[in-house]
C-alpha cells in the first residue's frame, strides 16, 4: 500500500519541481538580464556595442571605459568625482538621521507625555510629502544661504525623506528592548539621558544599523533635489552626472553603462551583505 | 513626574522637531502661499483656474493615473508571486532571494540607463534578441511611440520596484504557520485553492502596507521619466510630477508648480487617509 502511494505522488513532485525551477529562471532571468547586459556592455571595446549582432557573452574583453574614468580622462572625469560627492553626501546625511532618529525614537517608544500622538502623527504626515512639493521653496531656501551646489546642502535636505523612517524604525526598536534595563540604571543614579546613552544606545546597534543602510541607500538613489541643488562637478552625484550624460547630442554608450554599473556597485553590495537587516528592517516598519 | 517627562521627552525630541518645522512644515506653507499668490501680491486662485483650465494638465493627469493604476498592479501580482515562488524553493533560498531583490538595489537613474541602453533603436539589446528569436523582423522604436514608452515606463518602473512588494510579502509569509497549509491540505484544497483562500487573505495586512507605499511612490514618478523619455513623445510618458518640474526649471512658471505641487501632495494626502481608514478596518477584524 505505501509502495504504491509513493509512486503516485512521485511524478507529480517532479512536475511540481520542474516547474518551480522552470518559475525561478525565468524571475531570476528577467530580474538579472539587464543588470548582467549593463555590465557586459560595458567590458567590451566600443565598436562591438554598436552592432546588430551583439555578442551576449563578450568576445573580446576592454577595460578601456574603466580606466578612462578613474584616470579622470575627458568626459569621463566627472563619474570619479561623483563617486566621491554620492559617498560624502550619504555619509552625511546618514550621520544626521542615525542622531536625529536615536534621539527622537526615544520618547517616542519609552514615555508618556502631551503631544505624543501629535508627534507620531507628524511623522507619518513627513512620509508621505512628495518631493516636488519642497523643492522650490528648499531651493530658494538653499540660494539664500548660499548653500547651492555644497554637499551639506544635499545632506540637510535628504532628511526630509531619510529621517521620518527612520525614526518609526528606532521606535519600533527601541520597545523591543525589556525597559528593566533602563530602569535599573535609573535606579543606580542614571538621568534618562545617561541611561538612553548608556544601556540603550549599545543594545539598539542592529536598529541603528538598519536606519544607517537604509539612509545610505535611499541617499545613494536620490535625484531631483541633486539635480536641482548642484550643478558643478565638483558637488553633483552620480545620479545626476548619469543623466546629464545621457542627454547629451552625442552619447558614449559605453561610457554610460560604465556610469551605470559604477552606480550600482555600492548600493548592490550593501542590499546583499545586509539582505537581513533590510528586511527585518521593513518588516518592523510594516508589520505593527 | 508626569512634568519631569515632558520636559525630557522634548529635549530627546527636538533636533527631530526643528527639522520637522525647518525643512518640511515651512517649505510647505511656503510652497502654499506660492500657490495662492495673486497679481498684486493678493490672495488669488488664479493658479488653480489656470491648472484647472489647462489641457497639458488633464494629459498629464490622465499618464499618471494609468501609470500608477498598470505598474501598482503589475508589481502587487508579480511582487506577491515571486514570493510565493521564492517560499517553495527547497534549496539556495538565501542566494536566489538576494538575486531576486537585486534590482531593487539599482539606483533609479542607472536602471533607466540599463534599460535605455537595451531599448535603444538602432544597437538595442531587446531589438538584437527578439529579431533572433524571430520574434520580429524589424527594429522597434520603444521609447518614440507613444504607447510603447509609455509600456517602457511601466516596465522599468516594476522592473525595479517589484522586489520591495516580493520582500514585504515574503516577511509576511514567514508568519503563517505551516500548519494551516497542512490543515487546508488534510481538507482537501489544491494549491490555487491554499494560495488564494489561505495565504493571500492571511497576508491581507502586508500587502495593503505594500500597496499603499507602491501607489504614493508611483503617483511621484520623475527620475524615470527624466531618463528615459523627458515625458516624450509628445507628453505621453509626461507626469504630474514631471510637469512640475519643468513648469519650474524649464519654463520658470514657479506659482503654476507650486500649485501643482500642492495638487500631487493633495492627492497624495487623499491616498494616505483612505489607507488609514482601510488599515484600522483591518485592525477592528484582526
Amino acid at each position: 500500500m505505501q509502495g504504491t502511494r509513493r509512486k503516485r505522488i512521485r511524478p507529480r513532485r517532479a512536475l511540481a519541481r520542474t516547474l518551480l525551477a522552470i518559475a525561478v529562471l525565468v524571475v531570476l532571468f528577467f530580474n538579472l538580464a539587464p543588470i548582467y547586459w549593463m555590465l557586459a556592455s560595458s567590458l567590451q571595446p566600443v565598436t562591438d556595442l554598436l552592432t546588430t549582432h551583439p555578442h551576449w557573452i563578450p568576445v573580446h574583453w576592454d577595460l578601456a571605459s574603466y580606466r578612462g574614468v578613474f584616470s579622470a580622462q575627458g568626459q569621463a572625469s566627472v563619474f570619479l568625482l561623483a563617486l566621491r560627492n554620492s559617498t560624502l553626501v550619504a555619509l552625511g546625511a546618514t550621520l544626521i538621521t542615525v542622531v536625529i532618529a536615536a534621539l527622537a525614537g526615544y520618547p517616542l517608544a519609552r514615555m508618556r507625555f502631551r503631544g505624543r500622538e501629535t508627534v507620531l502623527i507628524g511623522v507619518l504626515a513627513m512620509q508621505m510629502v512628495p518631493q516636488v512639493v519642497l523643492l522650490i521653496p528648499l531651493f530658494q531656501m538653499m540660494r539664500r544661504a548660499s548653500l547651492l551646489n555644497t554637499h551639506l546642502a544635499l545632506q540637510i535636505s535628504y532628511t526630509t525623506f531619510t529621517v521620518p523612517l527612520a525614526i518609526w524604525l528606532m521606535a519600533a526598536y527601541f520597545q523591543s528592548i525589556p525597559a528593566e534595563l533602563e530602569e535599573a540604571a535609573v535606579i543606580d543614579g542614571c538621568s534618562t539621558f545617561g541611561a538612553f546613552r548608556r544601556v540603550v544606545l549599545p543594545l539598539s546597534l542592529p536598529g541603528l544599523a538598519s536606519v544607517a543602510i537604509f539612509s545610505v541607500l535611499s541617499s545613494w538613489d536620490e535625484f531631483l533635489f541633486a539635480l536641482t541643488f548642484t550643478s558643478t562637478s565638483k558637488s553633483t552625484t552620480i545620479p545626476v552626472a548619469l543623466a546629464e550624460f545621457v542627454g547629451q547630442h552625442h552619447i558614449n554608450y559605453q561610457l554610460m553603462v560604465t556610469g551605470g554599473v559604477l552606480a550600482t556597485i555600492v548600493p548592490a553590495i550593501l542590499v546583499m551583505v545586509f539582505q537581513d537587516r533590510i528586511v527585518s528592517g521593513l518588516t518592523a516598519g510594516s508589520i505593527k | 513626574m508626569i512634568a519631569r517627562q515632558n520636559r525630557v521627552a522634548w529635549f530627546f525630541l527636538a533636533p527631530g522637531l526643528v527639522l520637522l518645522f525647518g525643512l518640511l512644515a515651512f517649505p510647505i506653507l511656503d510652497a502654499v502661499r506660492m500657490s495662492l499668490q495673486g497679481g498684486q501680491g493678493g490672495l488669488s486662485f488664479g493658479h488653480y483656474s489656470q491648472m484647472f483650465s489647462d489641457p497639458e494638465f488633464y494629459t498629464v493627469a490622465q499618464n499618471t493615473a494609468v501609470f500608477t493604476v498598470i505598474s501598482v498592479v503589475a508589481e502587487m501580482v508579480f511582487g506577491v508571486a515571486s514570493a510565493l515562488l521564492l517560499d517553495a524553493v527547497p534549496i539556495f533560498r538565501g542566494a536566489i532571494r538576494t538575486l531576486f531583490i537585486l534590482p531593487w538595489a539599482v539606483p533609479t537613474i542607472a536602471a533607466g540607463v540599463a534599460w535605455r541602453w537595451i531599448l535603444n533603436p538602432n544597437y538595442g539589446a531587446l531589438d538584437a534578441l527578439l529579431n533572433q528569436l524571430g520574434i520580429l523582423h524589424t527594429y522597434v522604436g520603444w521609447l518614440s511611440s507613444p504607447t510603447l514608452a509609455m509600456a517602457a515606463l511601466i516596465v522599468v518602473d516594476a522592473w525595479k520596484n517589484t522586489p520591495f512588494v516580493t520582500l514585504l510579502a515574503l516577511a509576511g509569509l514567514q508568519t503563517i504557520p505551516r500548519e494551516i497549509h497542512e490543515a487546508g491540505r488534510i481538507d482537501g484544497a489544491n494549491w490555487w485553492q491554499s494560495i488564494t483562500r489561505l495565504t493571500i487573505p492571511l497576508l491581507r495586512p502586508v500587502l495593503l502596507v505594500a500597496l499603499v507605499f507602491r501607489t504614493m511612490w508611483a503617483f511621484r514618478v520623475l527620475d524615470t521619466v527624466y531618463i528615459l523619455t523627458k515625458g516624450g513623445p509628445a507628453d505621453a510618458t509626461n507626469t504630474l510630477a514631471y510637469f512640475t518640474y519643468t513648469q519650474a526649471f524649464q519654463y520658470i512658471q514657479l506659482h503654476y508648480s507650486a500649485t501643482l505641487a500642492i495638487f500631487i501632495g493633495v492627492c497624495i494626502l487623499i491616498l494616505a487617509a483612505i489607507y488609514i481608514r482601510l488599515l484600522y478596518s483591518e485592525r477592528a477584524v484582526y
